[in-house]
């Protein structure tokens, strides 16, 4: 389907933007029929005489105060509305675009010169600006939107010079020069293109601010003339009777704020269809639901004592941990983590492993509660060092959030304000939750700031978040983590936004953390080197779910299930190889794909009939958990095999 | 006779403009003086973490942006002095694969367009012959002649960057520069691409440039490798030669800090790890012109070290380094770093 | 900060001339004769000849342009064509009573913007979100003076709770300035604030999908707290930057809504310039107003600073 049968598509689905669109359709039939439409004449009174008449069958909305019909000389101002919203938006296009375009692309003195001009215009206020310009050219209905047009050509210049600039940075323009495209040719067949929507959804919003400019200038008397019924010009005229009666001008009043009411959301509609995602919007504080659990936990081994095995002092235990989403364009919800249970000892660090698809970021985002808006999580339970998690109140969760569970997100930067100094950002736990003063709390944070490795705390605690580098902001991130001493620190992905020399040192840091504190980790990675680095336990999981557990040496050395084996062998290690990579050929299924038996069955190189035979539950296994129907029949390779 | 020379090349980018009109940032210094050179048909690694230059190194190479000082040589090309239009020749005999695979394909074009567009320009093929060639490089790179008519956004990160690498091969080049081609895709994604790219190597005889910053890709796919940091490039060699046994101290830390998915190497290499870097930053803020930037985290530094860049000496494995561990201090002349006695830094 | 703040006025002083030079111009542009106009239809040449002597406009074009500028440079915007008064004066009479009603709009804009986008956006997707932006919606259609044709007749002419006209003299006491402008500036706000709260929406929702955001409630702070702390800071930015074009829309808006009360205003003084031809009137008007958006600007700049730490460190 190509772009623009997509923005079609979604497009009809506004309901609202359609009404807008049907709206103007109508706009501007009128203004094309309206010679036929039209009762009266547009500008002469039927009879001198009937002044102020108000609505009647003769006069639909009656008469102004030289007896002309309101009514027709509405339908015919539709004709001059959108004339003069079409002048304007031309010559703002026709100007704005190709300058836009040429001093973004080509930059340079041009776009120095061109910029301070506009910045010139755009320093004064439109009509003010319109208005000078009227004062050279003279008035006039034409004149003036033409001086209209000319001040939004500035405004167009200046939004397609944005949009080029962002344009002419993506890759693809790199690659379209590397491949001999000449400027010209990236100009109209690659960056165009790609600004069109913007500069669409713009002219429709401008063509409404014409309206309301044509609107105003006639109504000051520098725009349509006296014989020209345009609204503006009616909305004058009605100011001469006003203390009469103000009947005369509501109608135009109306026509004018309906019709820019409707470019408006039709251009709103416009600009959501062109949107490359779907937006989300509230803070996401979904909250856990409880459920029971589902048959295919039951099948075989209760689910309670499932995960239990190897964690005897658990700090937590998530048992039937599920997550939906809405699908987009659909009314079904899918489900894209499926029935997890996973266990945490204390001052053990659990890794869990997965690459993209698997669902491990928001298996860690709903057992702090806080799955994004629309998804929705729900579990059987909980745990967290005896405290049950599940349909716990909001105001509970937050202060178990912020004092038990410490967490460190994938993108250092992100996560820290950049408007609040670090020192700030790691004293707000203890203050807020720990109710600390506030020099005791800056003491605590240099202690902290220490803590986790940072250099000269006393000063850098005043820094702000863009003044550290990849690293060090990470260390910020984990001190706020750390802050009131939680028992269980989460850290997704923690390594994987930064450089390799940096990464072993910010892994030892957590390592140690652990071991001082008596803390437990729950580290979510893909990276299976991570893994060999940190972890004591591993939960790997594929496609939504888990699917092999026990601890690091086990699993890495023999691993219980094909996926674990497949993902061992495809990492490209430090070592002299021959030949092709082993891989796991084919991709990871979407959500809505998922099979109700094995997910990996289609990927697996050991499949059988049996694993495509019904849904298959985690089970206990030689070094741990796996589902896998072939677990124990199979002897898969594990990390040391490859060595060579 | 090598098919790519890159000599004393320097890239320094303009600072941009201050708080007053009339103030200027301070340069940035993204290359310094490299020096890189690759066979014909050879596959060769540039391997550095962010801030090092290589991406920049790459860019200069493919003429999207120009070198400060230095020459560029391919074939007969006279790359630096190509003025402002780049000859469509050696448009057609220099492409390129990105990293990113969504950003890297036009989302408003089709894979048609997108892959035949450098088969238009520089080829002036049409119609049929154009249709032909564009469905046999579908076929080459694993993907069907009717995925040309779909648009980018309806295919995986992997499928993406087939379809680039179908682009870059469409004019048969001499070299293909891969910035990060794997580095956006998961683990069993990353080897098909891999697997990919060693059988179209070995098929079209094309020159890889292979930039990234995994040592253990770059390893597998590559003859040679240059290692660089914070703007120069400190080592160069054999493959096999600079993973198992560097003569950088950077390039042995790069190698320290790997992950490594056995456990008990792991474990060694952590300890190693610990030894081997000093201080807690990586390469920040502008790298020094006259003075080794590793100098800061080298557990092996002398006072020579602040004062002078090593030049460069060639090593035993057959490559270069530069370091002043090779020419002042333990001498060490291009044998490799696991030489050194650890405790007296000594040959 | 302060280099921010030099930085910023010393960019514009060209940035003003660059205007006073356009304008000029354009204005001249025009070919009817206002000497003519000034003295009436049975004036004789010679007298014509006089006035436009008198008036200068007999120099060459570039020579007028000189004067003007060196004078306008050291605070004389010369001399009204038509009542002859010092432009100067005039302006700044009426410069306090535009200044007070753009500042009304802004306010109510401002006040009431921002709640509702605040409001709306935390409670996306739910009924509140929806009503205010309808509401805000249509309130961005509306045009000011139709608004102020209807509050005028329906508060002031039908009701008689407040003034219809601006006192003559001048209002005496705040509450006198206030009664006189409550319907202004409500005309005025109305669009304004509905714009206001429109992006005050958007730039809320973007914050909240904000990384830091989810790491402050990690940290297990309360809604309240991280809305108040965390994100409205961060929002506000480019809602400042929408401030600021607010403030020229509302001066432009003011032409309108000075008209309809009859207030003294820069407003009226300027459409009153252009229907007679007063060019340097009109000059003077212009000048007046790119001055005040400058300084606005320069002043929302400045808040940039203060909210976004990058930009103080810069240069």
């Amino acid at each position: 389907m190509s772009t623009r049968q997509r923005v079609q598509a979604r497009l009809t689905r506004n309901k609202v933007a359609m009404v807008g669109g049907v709206y103007l359709l109508v706009v501007v039939i009128v203004a094309l029929l309206a010679p036929l439409l039209a009762p009266h004449d547009e500008n002469l009174a039927t009879r001198f005489q009937d002044i102020l008449f108000s609505p009647s069958s003769e006069y639909w909305l009656g008469t102004d105060h030289v007896g002309r019909d309101i009514a027709s000389r509405l339908m015919f101002g539709a004709r001059y509305a959108l004339f003069a919203g079409a002048e304007a938006v031309v010559v703002a296009l026709a100007i704005g675009v190709p300058l836009g375009l040429l001093i973004g692309y080509f930059r340079g003195w041009v776009d120095a010169v061109v910029m301070r001009i506009v910045e010139t215009v755009v320093a004064v206020p439109a009509i003010v600006m319109a208005m000078a310009i009227i004062a050279g050219l003279g008035v006039g209905l034409t004149k003036a939107m033409l001086a209209v047009g000319i001040v939004y050509s500035m405004v167009i210049t200046r939004l397609t010079r944005a949009e080029v600039f962002a344009a002419r940075e993506e890759l693809y323009v790199d690659g379209a020069i590397a491949a001999g495209a000449s400027s010209i040719r990236v100009m109209f067949r690659h960056v165009l293109p790609n600004v069109a929507p913007a500069l669409i959804v713009q002219t429709t919003l401008l063509f409404a601010q014409a309206i309301l400019a044509e609107a105003g200038l006639s109504f000051l008397g520098i725009g349509a003339g006296s014989d020209q019924a345009s609204w503006g010009r009616m909305l004058r005229d009605a100011q001469l009777s006003i203390d009469r009666t103000i009947w005369p001008a509501i109608p135009p009043g109306l026509a004018v704020f309906s019709t820019v009411v409707a470019f408006n959301v039709f251009g709103d509609g416009l600009r959501d269809a062109f949107a490359r995602e779907a937006r989300g919007g509230r803070i996401g504080v979904g909250d856990v639901q409880r459920r029971e659990a589902r048959p295919i936990d039951n099948e075989g081994v209760p689910v309670q004592e499932a995960g239990g095995s190897s964690a005897s002092d658990p700090v937590l235990t998530v048992r039937g941990l599920s997550v939906a989403f809405p699908r987009l364009g659909t009314d079904d919800d899918v489900e894209v983590v499926s029935g997890i249970d996973l266990d945490v000892g204390r001052g053990e660090v659990v890794a869990l492993v997965g690459e993209s698809g698997s669902g491990k970021s928001i298996t860690a985002l709903s057992i702090l509660g806080l799955v994004p808006d629309p998804g929705q999580a729900s579990a059987s339970s909980i745990m967290l060092d005896g405290s049950e998690l599940v349909e716990m109140p909001f105001e509970q969760l937050s202060r178990i959030r912020g004092t038990d569970i410490g967490v460190i997100f994938q993108e250092p930067f992100a996560a820290l304000n950049p408007a609040h100094t670090v020192g700030r950002q790691v004293a707000e736990p203890l203050r807020y939750h720990l109710g600390m003063s506030r020099a005791a709390a800056r003491a605590r944070t240099i202690e902290l700031l220490a803590e986790v490795g940072i250099p000269d705390p006393e000063s850098r605690i005043d820094a702000y978040p863009h003044e550290f580098s990849g690293g060090m902001a990470q260390r910020v991130v984990a001190a706020m983590a750390l802050a009131c001493g939680p028992k269980l620190l989460i850290a997704d992905e923690p390594t994987t936004a930064l450089d390799v020399t940096v990464q072993g040192q910010l892994l030892d840091l957590i390592g140690d953390l652990a071991r001082r504190r008596s803390m437990s980790v729950l580290l979510i990675t893909h990276d299976l080197g991570v893994v060999a680095d940190l972890a004591d336990r591993v939960a790997v999981m594929y496609a939504g779910q888990v699917v092999e557990t026990g601890c690091l040496e086990d699993v890495f050395a023999s691993p219980q299930h094909p996926y674990t084996e497949g993902l061992i062998r495809a990492i490209p290690r430090n070592v002299s190889r021959s030949g092709d990579l082993p891989t796991i050929p084919g991709l990871v299924p979407s959500p809505w794909e998922w099979p109700d038996h094995c997910h990996f069955a289609d990927r697996c190189e050991h499949v059988t009939q049996e694993c495509r035979s019904g849904a298959v539950a985690l089970t206990p296994s030689a070094t741990g958990l796996s589902r896998c129907v072939r677990a124990e029949e199979l002897a898969l390779k594990g990390v040391r095999e490859e060595a060579s | 006779m090598s098919l790519l020379e890159v000599s004393d090349l320097s890239v320094v980018f303009p600072g941009g403009r201050g708080t007053l009109p009339w103030q200027r940032l301070p340069n940035v210094r993204a290359v310094q003086g490299a020096n890189l050179s690759i066979r014909a048909s050879e596959s060769v690694g540039l391997v550095g973490e962010s801030g090092s230059g290589k991406t920049t190194l790459g860019r200069a190479i493919l003429r999207l942006l120009h070198p400060t000082e230095g020459t560029i040589r391919l074939g007969d090309f006279d790359v630096t002095g190509f003025g402002r239009r780049t000859p469509r020749a050696y448009r057609k005999a220099v492409q390129v694969v990105f990293q990113d695979p969504v950003g890297s394909l036009n989302p408003a074009m089709t894979v048609r367009d997108i892959v035949a567009e450098p088969l238009r320009l520089n080829m002036g093929l049409q119609g049929e012959a154009l249709g032909e060639r564009s469905a046999e490089l579908m076929g080459l790179v694993g993907l069907e002649a009717h995925h040309l008519d779909r648009y980018p956004y309806e295919f995986s990160g992997g499928q993406r960057q087939r379809i680039a690498i179908a682009r870059a091969l469409a004019t048969t080049p001499e070299l293909l520069v891969l910035d990060e081609p794997v580095s956006a895709l998961d683990v069993s994604t990353q080897s098909q691409v891999i697997n990919l790219l060693e059988r179209l190597q070995r098929e079209t005889d094309a020159a890889y440039l292979f930039i990234a910053h995994d040592l253990a890709v770059v390893r597998h796919v590559c003859q040679r490798i240059a290692v660089m940091y914070h703007s120069r490039i400190v080592e160069t060699g054999p493959a096999d030669a600079i993973c198992d046994d560097p003569a950088h101290p950077y390039t042995a830390l790069l190698i320290a800090s790997i992950p490594d998915p056995d456990p008990a190497v792991q474990r060694e290499k952590t300890s190693r790890r610990r030894a081997l870097g000093r201080g807690v930053a990586g390469a920040t803020g502008a790298p020094p012109v006259d003075a080794c930037p590793f100098a800061a985290r080298c557990p092996h530094v002398m006072d020579i070290c602040h004062t002078s860049f090593p030049t460069p000496i060639a090593t035993a494995a057959g490559g270069e380094v530069a370091c002043h561990l090779h020419t002042t201090g333990p001498m060490l002349g291009g044998r490799p770093l696991s030489e050194l006695d650890p405790d007296t830094d000594e040959a | 900060m302060l280099r921010l703040l030099v930085g910023r006025l010393t960019a514009a002083v060209p940035l003003m001339f660059a205007v006073a030079t356009l304008v000029f111009f354009l204005a001249q542009a025009n070919s009817s004769d206002p000497a003519g106009s000034i003295l009436g239809l049975d004036a004789t040449e010679d007298a014509i000849d006089a006035k436009r002597a008198e008036l200068g406009i007999d120099q060459p074009l570039l020579s007028q342009y000189g004067d003007w500028l060196v004078d306008a440079v050291q605070g004389d915007l010369g001399t009204n064509w038509f009542t002859g008064e010092e432009i100067t004066t005039e302006l700044s009479d009426r410069i306090p009573v535009t200044l007070g009603l753009a500042f009304g709009g802004l306010l109510l804009a401002v006040v009431i913007g921002c709640s509702l986008g605040v409001l709306a956006a935390l409670k996306a997707g739910r009924w509140q979100d929806r009503v205010i932006t309808v509401i805000a919606s249509l309130g961005i259609a509306v045009p000011s003076f139709w608004i102020a044709l209807l509050l005028a007749y329906y508060f002031a002419i039908e009701l008689r709770w407040l003034p219809a006209v601006w006192p003559p003299g001048g209002p005496d006491g705040i509450g006198e300035w206030v009664e006189a402008l409550v319907l202004p500036s409500v005309a005025l706000g109305v669009a304004a604030s509905a714009a206001i709260a429109r992006q005050t929406r958007s730039a809320m929702i973007g914050v909240l999908q904000r990384d830091y955001v989810r790491t402050a409630l990690a940290k297990g702070l309360p809604v309240r707290r991280v809305v108040g702390r965390h994100a409205i800071r961060n929002a506000a930015i480019p809602v400042v930057t929408l401030i600021g074009f607010q403030v020229a829309a509302l001066l432009g808006g003011s032409l309108f809504v000075e008209l309809i009360f009859n207030i003294p205003g820069l407003g009226s003084y300027g459409v009153d310039a252009i229907f007679r031809g007063n060019v340097p009137a009109l000059l003077g008007f212009v000048m007046v107003i790119a001055f005040v958006v400058v300084l606005v600007n320069i002043a929302l700049d400045l808040s940039y600073a203060w909210l976004n730490p990058k930009v103080r460190v810069r240069g």
